[in-house]
């Protein structure tokens, strides 16, 4: 397999909270992400308390990133718009492989 | 909870069964599929999807999405169009090395067509029917 040292970061935010998660990123290496939106399928409390179907919104953030800034995102990520803010973000990374287009960091 | 208990036996059973495959010289041998994603510029989307075509990629899913990167570097290349399109599909581990060679070389190629493209490995696929739908060998 053909690593090439990235991971990919995939976060869910609440609508309106890339912001925080790509500037978290950003201080901590990573240079660019792509957003696009979904909605959240949890909590079908709220469908039976309004009596008609809502579903919350949400946007997701996928970044590209060399394995060793992985750590410090995440953690950056965490802290701006994780579980505990407002953004209700969960971040996680994925192995990937065969990646093409990403030029590699000048030191 | 009990999704997870159904789901649970039936991923190992699939493991198994590609295990025992491996010894067994009379079933066909199963490839290792990969979720290959491709983030291109907006309408450039096509362009991927026929060099996909050419893998017998069963399915492919695009959606649409936008680009973060800085405004600094957007200036600079001359681009004001931030929208992406983003391709998921489903192929062949074996045809990855390939279908990366000619997306890079589209990318090259290409004045406007720009992006990035990434594999991740699929550990499991449940039933031999949808096995065979994603890697479009039905017949």
């Amino acid at each position: 397999m053909n690593s090439n040292g990235y991971e990919l970061i995939l976060c869910i935010v609440n609508n309106g909270f890339t912001d925080l998660v790509m500037d978290a990123a950003r201080r901590e290496g990573a240079r660019g992400g792509t957003i696009f939106h979904g909605r959240g399928t949890g909590n079908p409390e709220m469908e039976k308390f309004f009596g008609f179907a809502i579903s919350p919104e949400k946007e997701i953030v996928i970044i590209l990133i060399e394995k060793e800034f992985k750590e410090a995102v995440l953690r950056s990520i965490n802290k701006a718009a994780g579980l505990e803010t407002k953004g209700q973000g969960i971040a996680f990374t994925l192995p990937v492989s065969d990646v093409v287009g990403v030029e590699e960091k000048k030191v | 909870m009990n999704e997870i208990s159904k789901t649970k036996p039936e991923s190992e059973l699939a493991r198994k069964e590609n295990g025992s495959l491996e010894k067994s010289a009379s079933a066909p041998a199963i490839a290792k599929l990969k979720f290959f994603v491709t983030i291109v510029t907006h309408s450039y989307q096509k362009d991927v999807l026929k060099i996909l075509k050419n893998y017998e990629v069963g399915i492919s899913f695009i959606t649409h999405g936008y680009g973060t990167g800085t405004r600094e570097i957007y200036a600079i290349l001359g681009l004001s169009d931030v929208r992406k399109d983003l391709v998921f599909a489903v192929i062949k581990s074996e045809n990855a090395e390939k279908i990366k060679a000619e997306i890079e070389k589209m990318f090259k190629q290409s004045r406007d067509a720009k992006g990035i493209a990434f594999a991740i490995d699929i550990s499991s696929v449940i039933g031999l029917s949808i096995y065979k739908y994603l890697t479009n060998t039905r017949n």
